[in-house]
């Protein structure tokens, strides 16, 4: 017999892909996710979404690609 | 390989795991604008924004691994990330009463404040009408959140609700977006 998965509140899932929750929460959300596939997929596609309407393009400064290869390469 | 820019993000993702640092270029010329972009509009600052830039891109070339692509596109991963650094990056400033005063004051004295900080900026037509399916309350308590920084129970103050209430509108207006910007054949 399979123990009966309590899954988070859906509105938890909304308000997790937003990083809106409290730290305790989104830890809790978090935990719950990683082992389960539904819940996942659930906030996948609302991060999905959330990253087309966040179009924002701004040009990075200058010399950031520099600093970012001599990090790599440090 | 010399056209890099002909690459699909999964293989720059691969070549990167390859320590090809070019691949990683490509990656950062791609999505470097969106997620400054994202990151400045979150701290309200350049600084902080080509910092957390910095910091993603390293971490893709120390674990590219991280990036799963059954779950979603390059994009998607890399503006969750910026998005959560962000966010952790606001609220250990220890700012917060400041933030939200901020913000309360914005919805007082503009109640346009929401479509012009954000949801003008959308390029393609179709994320525009998506957008337009939200209602304004709805439009809200989505900008507040994730723009602001701030957790729903923080947006439930700024906008002068129960938390309940933000909580459930955050999640009608994401399902209504997935809705509208489902392809076809697609379940919302």
């Amino acid at each position: 017999m399979t123990a009966e998965v309590t899954h988070p509140q859906p509105e938890l899932l909304a308000a997790f892909a937003l990083d809106a929750l409290v730290s305790a929460e989104q830890r809790h959300v978090g935990a719950h996710v990683e082992g389960c596939a539904e819940c996942r997929t659930e906030i996948d596609r609302f991060r999905g979404v959330v990253a087309l309407i966040s179009a924002d393009d701004a040009p990075p400064p200058p010399g950031l690609w520099s600093r970012i290869q001599a990090a790599i390469n440090a | 390989m010399s056209a890099w820019h002909e690459v699909s993000d999964e293989d720059l993702v691969v070549e990167v795991g390859r320590r090809v640092e070019p691949a990683l270029a490509e990656i950062y010329r791609r999505h470097g604008p969106a997620l400054f972009g994202l990151a400045r509009r979150v701290l309200g600052s350049g600084e902080g924004a080509a910092e957390i830039v910095q910091d993603l891109m390293v971490r893709l070339w120390s674990s590219p691994e991280r990036f799963e692509a059954a779950r979603g596109t390059l994009r998607t991963y890399l503006q969750t990330q910026t998005h959560g650094l962000a966010v952790d990056v606001l609220r250990s400033e220890n700012s917060r009463a400041e933030r939200q005063a901020r913000w309360t004051n914005g919805f007082a004295e503009q109640p346009e404040f929401v479509e012009e900080l954000v949801f003008q900026r959308a390029v393609e037509d179709r994320v525009r009408a998506a957008v337009t399916t939200l209602t304004d309350d709805e439009r809200a308590a989505v900008t507040v959140a994730y723009y602001g920084g701030f957790t729903y129970a923080e947006a439930a103050v700024i906008l002068g609700q129960p938390e309940g209430t933000t909580k459930s509108r955050i999640r009608a207006g994401l399902k209504k977006l997935r809705a509208a910007l489902a392809e076809p054949g697609q379940d919302a």
